[in-house]
């Protein structure tokens, strides 16, 4: 019943970001290329740096549509211990919007995406749609699993034109369902829902402007790990850290119920200030949010797992240099530092009659996962006067990333430094007055600079340690190199009103281990789209 | 108006969204920082009735001191060690969490070799307990309660049954371990509650005090006038569910005809009419299809009450029986602690240690096959052999230590004899 209650409702969600979509496309007045929102999202900054959906005024965007199918095949060893190592992946993809001058030259802009991927080769997660997502209390199991999983997800920004002249209030909301199944016992049926809300405003005079935003986030997330066969007895972890962890079996009669309720808040704010002159503009954000998860193993009479209070503090810089009619040079800074307590719990459960519930004596923070990335890129921009897309641009990024997991008692560190450097040139080639050939190629090189793992555990010899924590620290303090290489090809003013394009599209990436080579071979990813562009 | 309601609603739902998001977030605030903690723990030897707040008069014939004391966090699978020192008071550092306080050793007086082994269960430590927090507050106290050392215990068990879905050839082996005979006329076999390790436990009303009794599901008594089936050292008897040549009904099972008694329940349809039947004198709701006890693992135990009349009458007495808090009637017998000369407690599997159901008196650890229908047991380790060649098995009232997996059931394994009046001599 539920579950076609929530069919009911992303079909109608997905109708109207799909009928939004529609709609503002039939307002765009420039032909519409991936190219040209390309270069679009690249010069809104507001909207690429902030999570202020007010700003999008000042960005003033014109409008477009894009509508796309994509196939993913990826296969390869390289990879994290619970993702798959032989993946296909069907994805819907549509988002569009602008300035709507029918309401008085206020933005708005939808997007909807359905994901339905086959994870093949998956291990050590037997609770989670997204095992990497920072959740560490989960069940893990030993099997080589086949994950489905399919989401929904959708986002809207709504923005009023300039009240006064100076102020701008907005809201954005996303909303995500999905559900995941894996075909191997233990077998999770997970059910995942997640609500974010983000008002926010803008206060603008002149070539100034500052804003602020807030956020709510609820995620709830759900699934109990059953066995279709109860004649072969499933042994797994209860994870508390990477290496920490209560062994058993798996089942209602087991040691371990395989059940686990997952159910985050989190708050958070923002705030911003804008600068634009006639060749050069400005935004810089700062913007704060908690996120606090609780985990349980029962509805009826819940045992508090663990909780996590993640903390994320993001500083960023985005500017725009406008040299001349046809060039521009961007830069952006970002740092980023996300900080996870994991919280466990001292608890005895209370068998008396008339209570019947766990009784939590105490709690303590035992471990901490500490992420800080500084990201830098440039990029250079070379567009023909009088149109929407570029025809050259080139970018370099760096990204410097510390990763520092710890479990207090007794004592396990582990540190991780990698610095990403990638560069790309990207070439938009247009033949006559319908058709362009976008070409992208990436190269990509993650020098590890640094990394220590000490383990001081109770378990070293067990595989839920060697095939599963350590193992994802070769791959997260792996070096490896690789490249994308891209091609899309679109046809534009295929109607009658010369408002909309077709685009075809492929995209190859290539990722090469130059460390742990016993452990990890390459990685490839290969996917083809076609779309609608309008 | 309406738009005054909506916006009211929509500012409503979004102030407790708001409140209920800040109240978890500070909870988790609250938090602090694990670090390491001292606890002291008193341990006192009772030889009488513990009252429900554990205040009891411990006995001086018994010291605790130089006692070796385990506490073990299951969860983390840590375990850290101590000694009882002065005043039957141990400390330790631990980190905080939930342990299991298992005491363990033996001391010899002229009455005899005496086991003091005990354990608390689930017990929580978030704080740092001093010896004067234990002199003023008996909850940081573990009764244990010394054990003769009996000469009669379980030598084998087997109760998982085996594929597809078997489960009739459930076997208990009792042996003599010890150096003299021993009568088993009277003596009570009894399968205890709950049935299946749990974090669930049953409580109890508090006229019973702490961990005097423990609660019986089914109690079987040996037949016999009190010197009918002697059991010389050495010598076992086999105990069945159904007596009969199992091979026939599913290959993989085992021949147990030649036990020297089956626990029958009624079932017409059932049984070996050539082995004896050992009569039930307590089961509150009888199967009457037969005597399965938990393939998962149950919790047994055999006891002889000496100063009392142990037949069914007795169990029908008020004060010889109790029934879980809550609504269920159902009746369990009440065997008290000095009464009980074994037990065995089974687990689902080792890693369901936590899930202990019985006292540490009984049982101080637990032993565990690992899974269902997979045709094993569960034997003593032999620690040595008499001249006669019968094996001298492990006994420290700790499962754990003592027992080993088997991949098949034996019929008195090691080598152990027949007694002399069995029918398993003539088959």
């Amino acid at each position: 019943m539920i579950t076609d209650m929530r069919k009911n409702m992303i079909k109608r969600i997905g109708c109207l970001a799909l009928l939004m979509s529609s709609c503002f496309a039939a307002m765009a007045q420039t032909p519409v290329t991936p190219a040209s929102v390309d270069r679009l999202k690249m010069e809104s900054l507001w909207l690429r740096h902030t999570n202020n959906v007010a700003g999008a005024i000042l960005d003033n965007p014109w409008h477009y549509a894009l509508t796309d199918f994509e196939y993913q095949i990826e296969k390869g060893e390289f990879k994290r211990v619970q993702s798959g190592n032989d993946n296909n992946s069907f994805r819907f993809n549509t988002e569009g919007g602008g300035i709507y001058e029918a309401l008085g030259g206020a933005y708005a802009w939808g997007e909807f995406h359905y994901d339905r991927s086959v994870l093949r080769g998956t291990k050590f997660n037997a609770s989670l749609a997204d095992p990497l997502r920072g959740m560490p209390y989960i069940i893990a199991d030993p099997n080589p699993s086949k994950w489905i999983n399919q989401n929904y997800s959708m986002q809207v920004k709504l923005a009023s034109p300039l009240i006064w002249e100076q102020l701008i209030l907005a809201v954005g909301a996303t909303y995500e369902n999905g559900i995941a199944a894996k075909q191997v016992d233990p077998r999770p049926k997970v059910l995942l829902s997640e609500l974010s809300v983000n008002p926010a405003v803008v206060w603008t005079k002149g070539r100034h402007a500052v804003g602020a935003d807030f956020v709510y986030l609820s995620h709830r997330e759900d699934g109990a790990a059953t066995n279709s066969n109860n004649r072969v007895p499933q042994m797994g972890w209860e994870m508390l850290f990477p290496g920490y962890f209560m062994e058993g079996e798996i089942s209602s009669f087991g040691s371990i119920t395989g059940l686990r309720n997952f159910n985050a808040n989190g708050l958070g704010g923002g705030l911003q200030y804008g600068y634009e002159g006639p060749k050069f503009k400005i935004v810089a954000s700062g913007k704060y949010r908690q996120t606090t998860e609780n985990v349980t193993n029962s509805y009826t009479t819940p045992k508090r797992i663990g909780t996590t209070n993640k903390k994320e503090w993001t500083a960023t810089a985005g500017a725009q240099f406008l040299i001349n009619d046809r060039n521009s040079l961007f830069a952006d800074y970002e740092y980023y530092n996300r900080n996870i307590d994991g919280i466990e719990y001292i608890q005895i459960f209370n068998p008396e009659f008339e209570v019947q519930e766990w009784i939590v004596y105490g709690k303590y923070i035992k471990s901490n996962y500490s992420t800080v990335n500084h990201n830098f890129g440039l990029d250079y921009m070379i567009w023909e006067e009088g149109c929407s897309d570029f025809s050259w641009k080139f970018g370099v990024n760096a990204q410097a990333q510390k990763l520092s997991d710890v479990y207090y008692l007794p004592e396990s560190t582990q540190e991780v430094n990698n610095l990403l450097v990638k560069a790309y040139v990207k070439k938009n080639f247009v033949f006559g007055k319908r058709s362009s050939l976008l070409l992208t190629l990436e190269g990509f090189m993650n020098k590890n600079t640094d990394a220590e793992h000490n383990y001081g555990g109770y378990y070293e010899s067990n595989v839920a340690y060697t095939q599963f924590a350590l193992l994802d620290f070769y791959y997260l303090s792996s070096s490896y190199n690789g490249f994308t290489l891209d091609a899309t090809y679109t046809i534009s003013n295929i109607d009658r009103k010369q408002r909309t394009g077709v685009y075809v599209g492929a995209s190859l990436n290539y990722v090469n281990p130059m460390s742990y080579k016993d452990y990890f071979d390459k990685r490839s990813t290969l996917l083809v789209k076609v779309g609608l562009a309008f | 108006m309406k738009k005054i309601i909506l916006l009211s609603a929509v500012v409503c739902l979004f102030s407790c969204l708001a409140t209920s998001c800040i109240k978890m977030m500070q909870e988790a605030n609250e938090a602090e920082k694990v670090h390491m903690i001292t606890v002291s723990y008193k341990v006192n030897a009772v030889t009488g009735f513990v009252p429900y707040n554990g205040e009891a008069e411990p006995d001086p014939t018994f010291q605790t001191k130089g006692l070796e004391v385990n506490f073990i966090n299951y969860q983390e699978g840590s375990s850290f060690k101590a000694t009882v020192g002065d005043n039957n008071i141990v400390s330790c550092s631990l980190t905080p969490g939930v342990y299991a306080v298992n005491v363990s050793g033996s001391v010899t007086s002229p009455k005899g070799t005496y086991r003091l082994n005990g354990s608390s269960l689930n017990v929580p430590f978030t704080k740092d307990i001093t010896p004067e927090d234990v002199a003023s507050n008996p909850e940081y106290t573990i009764n244990i309660r010394p054990a003769k050392v009996g000469s009669v215990l379980f030598s084998e068990i087997y109760y998982c049954g085996v594929s597809p879905y078997y489960f009739r050839d459930q076997t208990y082996t009792i042996y003599n371990n010890g150096q003299e005979v021993f009568y088993l006329d009277g003596l009570c076999f009894a399968q205890l509650h709950p049935n299946i390790a749990t974090t669930n436990l049953p409580s109890w009303p508090e006229e019973d005090g702490r961990e005097n009794f423990v609660y019986g599901l089914v109690v079987w008594q040996f037949p016999g006038s009190g010197k009918q089936y002697p059991l010389k050292p050495g010598e076992a008897v086999v105990v069945a569910q159904e007596a009969i040549n199992h091979t026939v009904n599913n290959p993989a099972s085992f021949n147990n005809s030649m036990a020297e008694w089956e626990c029958w329940s009624g079932n017409a349809l059932r049984g070996n009419p050539d082995c004896p039947d050992m009569p039930y004198i307590f089961w509150w709701s009888p199967n009457k299809m037969q005597w399965l006890t938990s393939v998962f693992g149950a919790a047994f135990c055999i006891f002889r009450i000496d100063d009392a009349v142990v037949n069914k009458s007795y169990w029908e007495q008020p004060e010889n029986w109790q029934v879980v808090i809550g609504p269920s009637s159902t009746r369990y017998a009440k065997i008290p602690a000095d009464a009980v000369l074994d037990g065995v407690e089974l687990l689902t599997s080792m890693s369901a240690l936590n899930m202990k159901r019985i006292p540490g008196f009984v049982d101080a650890g637990g032993t565990s096959v690992e899974t269902t229908y997979i045709g094993k047991s569960v034997s003593r380790k032999v620690i040595g052999k008499r001249a006669d060649g019968t094996p001298i098995y492990q006994d420290t009232n700790n499962s754990t230590n003592d027992f080993q997996v088997n991949d098949s059931p034996a019929i008195r394994r090691d080598g152990q004899k027949i007694p002399s009046w069995s029918r398993a001599n003539a088959l």
